[in-house]
């Protein structure tokens, strides 16, 4: 029994030993300023995306961002600036007149991510316009294909360097490709947060499946579907109602319902308002006003002052 | 027990490096940005897409200037018009090394990664380049994708006048149409059928690539020498050996019709002189060779045997690509035949030829009797089995119509004319 005391203590001493033999702290701190220098862009980011709602708006290239499974490019400077500007009026200032600013402080993803290419599967043969993860950040792919669906009117008539005005193509592509797929994702976000009521999931109970590719619009549709893609899952047909109804005009939406039928518009129609009262009771948000100012904001978009990043 | 607690205490490791890793990075990093920010006049760049590209295998050469503002400025072998350069952003990072990410859209950086056009990176290139090593006149970076390296050199004149430079010889070497080059020793090259026996390297159709037989038979096993072009001449990616000889960079002589290796040595390491000089395979034609005045053959009818002739003429369409045909008939005096450097054959093929006066679009097509053929594909080889220099071109066609014919549509064919059985063009 002593011995084993003895051991102990002697242990103890050791223990003190080591402790002793420590080495210092370096005074150098490991965590360095970033040796690439900043632009006015990068600045302005800064001043309209991360300091007022904690968002990094990444556009340069990093590989430990992207998805390594494929080839892509970066995005070209001037589109991700366009789409800067674009995202920051027609989703961030959207939801921010419709509720406060602290909604979009605590809700919105931390990272957006603009890539230049698509997102290729040459064996699918398919190509990815957008994804989200786990509610915490947004890509968007596709960003240099913004020339087909955006004139730019360079002030000097050659280059940006004096300044430009971007006028819209095609509001249509332009929604398609970019906003939607961030209402869309950002759908996801709240229903994460919050679940919307089980209701909605009966309406078109047995009619969700993963071959969504080969439905039309007009057979998803008549199922009670916006778009095909909603046909996939529950979650899908929630925001895809969300952001198809906030994005279309009257007429688009009319037409989708004449498209449906009378058993699937009144599907839809039910689906809708099931995603009015849960965003009103939910999060406080009226949806025809959202849906209003959002019509209003594209009607203004070519006053933004898009080349201006002081 | 004691002893074990007491070796515990002394728990000191050997640094094997004198600063931390953390440190080692960022001084790489810092000696990166240094280095490619020193080159006042900028860089050219050696850079080798993917080699199992089959849209464009070699090198392509770029030149480019880094300012500390993280604005890189670009121009290419591949450029129209080298002075239209593009300035774009970079920026240096640390993942699994220091690696150097052109990190927004340049035309001429990314168009060799580009995956939109055909849906997957078909050039296969990189716009990621891990930074090896490097001093203040060369650096070597290798793409994270391809593991290609990629060499810079510090450049002396401004890039556009590089890049300039680099087309002038590019053009003039690719307009001699070479089929290949013969593995000279010595640096002028003897006359044709003069010099030893032939050891040829041959130039592969598009792209910058040499490709050497080692056995001399062109059924047989090969090997691929992609290329970068030069200021001077062309570098070879990796050194080639034959006969002892091992030489990576050649320089263009002129007057000479050859490469000329600037870093020849013996298998001893001794300095010596080898060139590559330009050959054509027997019975080539070039391009130049056809333009001219033909008479052309052919019957009067369907049914007749005899053939009657009227004059026609090539003229230059693309350089090097096409002609137009001109006499076939008046209202159609650019009709386009298309050259081809691997067979130095001619071709005709279906075309549409505009508009025939009000009437309607009019097109060149093959038929026979009263049946046509206004499908791409469908047409004639022209094929040179002129002697002793003659240029005399048979028409060998690609299906059972034989006749040319011209018509035009309008809810219907309509002929305008049509020419029975072309045999030959033999040039005046």
């Amino acid at each position: 029994m002593k011995k084993s005391l003895l051991y102990i203590a002697l242990l103890g001493i050791s223990a003190l030993f080591c402790a002793c033999a420590e080495d210092d702290l370096s005074s150098e701190s490991v965590i360095k300023e970033s040796i690439n220098a900043e632009t006015d862009f990068d600045r302005w980011l800064e001043d309209n995306y991360r300091a007022p709602f904690n968002i990094r708006f990444l556009y340069r290239y990093e590989d430990i961002e992207t998805n390594l499974n494929y080839d892509l490019t970066p995005a070209r400077e001037l589109y991700a600036r366009i789409l800067a500007k674009a995202v920051r009026y027609l989703w961030l200032d959207l939801y921010t007149e419709q509720s406060d600013v602290h909604f979009m402080r605590e809700h919105s993803p931390r990272v957006i991510m603009v890539i230049g290419s698509g997102a290729h599967d040459p064996t699918a043969g398919t190509v990815t316009l957008g994804t989200a993860e786990g509610g915490l950040k947004i890509t968007l792919y596709v960003g240099n294909w913004l020339e087909n669906y955006v004139t730019i009117n360079y002030n000097n008539g050659v280059d940006e360097t004096d300044g430009y005005t971007v006028s819209i193509k095609s509001v249509d592509d332009f929604n398609y490709y970019y906003l939607h797929t961030i209402h869309h994702e950002f759908a996801h976000i709240l229903h994460q947060k919050k679940e919307y009521p089980q209701d909605f999931n009966v309406i078109s109970k047995g009619d969700y499946s993963a071959q969504w590719t080969s439905v039309s619009d007009q057979e998803a549709a008549r199922l009670g579907f916006i778009t095909p893609y909603a046909s996939s899952a529950t979650h899908e047909d929630f925001v895809e109602v969300y952001s198809n109804y906030l994005s279309m005009n009257d007429a688009q939406w009319n037409q989708r319902l004449q498209m449906a039928g009378s058993v699937g518009a009144d599907r839809i129609q039910r689906k809708l308002a099931i995603v009015k009262t849960y965003m009103k009771e939910v999060w406080d948000i009226d949806v025809e006003a959202m849906r209003a100012s959002l019509a209003r904001r594209y009607n203004d978009i070519e006053h933004i002052d898009w080349s201006n990043f002081n | 027990m004691l002893a074990l607690s007491m070796s515990s205490c002394v728990n000191k490791v050997e640094e094997v490096f004198d600063a931390s890793a953390s440190e080692r990075l960022e001084q790489k990093m810092q000696e990166c940005k240094q280095l490619l920010t020193s080159a006042t006049n900028g860089w050219m760049i050696e850079y080798y897409p993917s080699f199992s590209s089959t849209y464009f295998p070699g090198g392509v050469t770029f030149a480019a200037t880094f300012n500390a503002d993280g604005n890189v400025t670009v121009t290419s072998e591949l450029a129209v018009d080298p002075a239209a350069t593009v300035t774009s952003h970079y920026s240096i990072n640390a993942s699994s090394s220091v690696v150097l990410t052109f990190d927004t859209f340049n035309d001429y950086i990314h168009y060799l990664c580009d995956p939109d056009e055909y849906a997957e990176n078909v050039y296969g290139g990189d716009f990621e380049w891990a930074y090896v090593e490097g001093d203040a006149k060369q650096m070597v970076f290798r793409g994270t994708k391809t593991d290609n390296r990629i060499v810079f050199t510090a450049l002396e004149e401004d890039i556009v006048s590089c890049v300039q430079t680099i087309k002038l010889i590019q053009q003039e070497i690719n307009a001699k149409l070479y089929t290949g080059y013969r593995w000279t020793e010595g640096a002028v090259a003897p006359a044709e059928g003069e010099g030893p026996t032939d050891i040829i390297l041959y130039a592969a159709d598009g792209g910058n690539m040499l490709i050497y037989y080692p056995d001399g038979n062109t059924e047989g096993a090969y090997e691929e020498y992609p290329f970068a072009f030069t200021a001077k001449g062309i570098s070879l990616y990796e050194p080639i050996t034959i006969n002892g000889i091992t030489a990576k960079t050649f320089e263009w002589d002129t007057t000479a019709g050859a490469l000329i290796a600037t870093d020849a040595v013996t298998e001893k390491g001794g300095e010596t002189t080898v060139s590559l000089a330009g050959w054509y395979r027997e019975g080539f034609v070039h391009y130049n060779d056809y333009l001219g005045q033909y008479t052309l053959r052919y019957k009067s009818s369907a049914t007749s045997s005899s053939y009657v002739t009227k004059t026609v003429t090539l003229k230059e369409n693309v350089p090097l690509q096409s002609y137009y045909l001109s006499g076939l008939h008046a209202s159609f005096p650019n009709v386009v035949v298309t050259y081809s450097k691997s067979t130095s054959g001619l071709a005709l093929d279906y075309q549409p030829l505009g508009q025939y006066s009000t009437r309607g679009p009019a097109y060149l097509c093959p038929g026979s009797g009263s049946s046509l053929m206004p499908a791409p594909g469908y047409g004639w080889d022209m094929v040179n089995i002129g002697e002793d220099g003659q240029i005399v071109l048979q028409f060998i066609a690609l299906s059972s119509y034989g006749d040319i014919f011209f018509l035009y549509n309008n809810g219907g064919w309509y002929l305008i004319s049509r020419l029975y059985s072309p045999d030959t063009m033999t040039k005046k």
